[in-house]
């Protein structure tokens, strides 16, 4: 297992206090009232990178449905949660479970993970005519705040309500390249949506005001999160 | 002839070839002494001369003609552009090797190729230790290619990192880390670091890729590249026949007599 930050961040990542995760969470919803998801009617759903859940906040999702998955044993083990069928602790580019067993993958700010590795996972965890839905912060937000030098670029930083500052790892990849990597991996019907915070959120985070500030545009008018969608095909291609 | 011989016995510089005819006096002269005290001491004079003019002869050979013979053979002028030419040859063979190491990187999908590094390394062996005789390291024989990584002529152990895991495996390695803390505890626990050495390694590195270059089933290096971007590789390759890159790699290793 990977080591993980999260866990220091367990007790207080859902708190109002973290306002750029809130405001994500405005984006992510607004997004999906803009552009709704089918997740079809029956079959397991693999929740990735799950925390206490939200596949019922964000998609309505029946709980009976959801199997959760998370890295971090703390993020697992919170109290106030969603209910699932199962929770699962592994790393979401590494699932121990058998292949085609989910009509769809979900997660959201799954930055924490994206990569190949994980696209690839999750095409294997699909049943045929699955569908993947994840979120990620939108690279233009990203690089704005973290320029482009590493390790800056590919480190979230969280400030503590103790004042403590948490790294945790945060790669951002633009539209273009996830695009490029869904096929690469297989996936078809792929669509790349991006969200700005809507109007009328408040408190709006420092972050994104730096962030919007520095590309000379409005608060609301800076993509915030990416959402992606994707299909594994009904029939494979032939590999040769 | 006495070039042509001693090419064919593998001696292909003028010092090799001064080194092999001393090596064979001094042999020559040791028996031939030998020979004299043995038939001396037998008494029998006359035929103690023979193994006498034997050593005489190799005392001639090597305090005399050595000198003259090895100029005849290796002339110091061709020795020197010999030595030119190969260290030409070497610097093409590097620049080769570079290039080669560039259009693979460039041959990788999915990916930020220009997050990609890489370098090759050849095995070779180092001055052995009281407990081991026989040592080996891995020198790195290229600049990295990419925006990351030192300059060449590095060498590590056999026993450290990923592409010594490699080295040791003949197969292909790949490992990725989630972040800094992981690479530098499995550094420790997997890679055969000390936690001090892991302080001065680059750790914003997240995926790594190890082939080995194989030489008739045995690998005489390690075709090697990392990248900032996480889990870029095996994935990334797969479409590359890195196997296939990596025999062009020893082939070009093969020419310039690297290995």
């Amino acid at each position: 297992m990977p080591s993980n930050a999260y866990a220091q961040l367990a007790a207080e990542y859902y708190d109002a206090l973290h306002k750029t995760c809130r405001n994500f969470d405005a984006a992510t919803k607004s997004a999906l009232a803009r552009h709704p998801v089918a997740l079809g009617n029956d079959g397991l759903i693999l929740e990735v990178g799950c925390g206490r859940g939200r596949c019922q906040e964000f998609l309505g999702v029946s709980n009976d449905r959801v199997v959760q998955l998370d890295s971090c044993r703390a993020m697992l083990a919170m109290v106030d949660r969603e209910p699932a069928v199962v929770r699962i602790l592994a790393d979401a580019a590494s699932v121990p479970l058998f292949d085609a067993q989910f009509s769809a993958v979900v997660g959201f700010l799954i930055d924490s993970f994206i990569g190949l590795a994980f696209f690839a996972e999750a095409y294997r965890l699909l049943l045929p005519g699955g569908v993947l839905f994840v979120t990620v912060p939108a690279a233009e937000w990203g690089y704005s705040l973290r320029g482009s030098k590493e390790p800056e670029v590919s480190v979230a930083r969280f400030i503590t309500k103790s004042r403590h500052t948490v790294l945790v790892p945060s790669t951002l990849i633009t539209g273009t390249r996830i695009d490029e990597m869904l096929r690469y991996c297989g996936f078809q019907f792929i669509s790349i949506d991006f969200e700005p915070l809507p109007p009328g959120v408040t408190p709006i985070s420092p972050d994104v005001e730096t962030a919007a500030s520095s590309y000379g545009v409005a608060v609301h008018e800076l993509p915030l999160v990416y959402l992606i969608r994707a299909s594994k095909p009904v029939q494979e291609p032939l590999r040769v | 002839m006495l070039p042509t011989v001693a090419r064919w016995l593998g001696v292909r510089t003028r010092r090799q070839f001064r080194l092999a005819l001393r090596g064979l006096s001094i042999c020559v002269g040791a028996c031939g002494a030998y020979a004299v005290g043995v038939l001396t001491e037998l008494h029998w004079f006359w035929w103690s001369a023979v193994p006498f003019a034997l050593l005489l002869a190799a005392a001639i050979v090597e305090f005399v003609l050595g000198d003259y013979l090895a100029e005849q053979s290796y002339p110091i002028a061709t020795e020197k552009k010999l030595d030119l030419l190969e260290r030409r040859l070497g610097i093409d063979a590097v620049n080769i090797l570079t290039d080669k190491l560039r259009r693979t990187i460039e041959t990788f999908q999915a990916c930020e190729t220009t997050r990609v590094s890489g370098t090759v390394h050849i095995i070779v062996e180092l001055s052995p230790s009281p407990e081991v005789k026989a040592r080996y390291g891995l020198l790195q024989l290229t600049d990295y290619i990419g925006p990351y990584g030192g300059s060449k002529g590095r060498i590590t152990t056999l026993e450290k990192g990923i592409v010594g895991r490699c080295a040791r495996t003949a197969r292909t390695e790949c490992v990725n880390f989630d972040d800094a803390t992981e690479y530098r505890r499995r550094m420790v626990e997997e890679f055969g670091f000390l936690r001090q050495e892991t302080e001065m390694h680059t750790t914003f590195a997240r995926s790594y890729l190890a082939e080995p270059l194989l030489l008739g089933g045995t690998v005489i290096g390690v075709l090697y590249f990392f990248s900032s971007e996480p889990q870029v590789f095996p994935l990334a390759a797969r479409e590359s026949d890195l196997a296939s890159k990596a025999q062009d790699f020893v082939d070009v290793l093969k020419t310039v007599s690297i290995v």
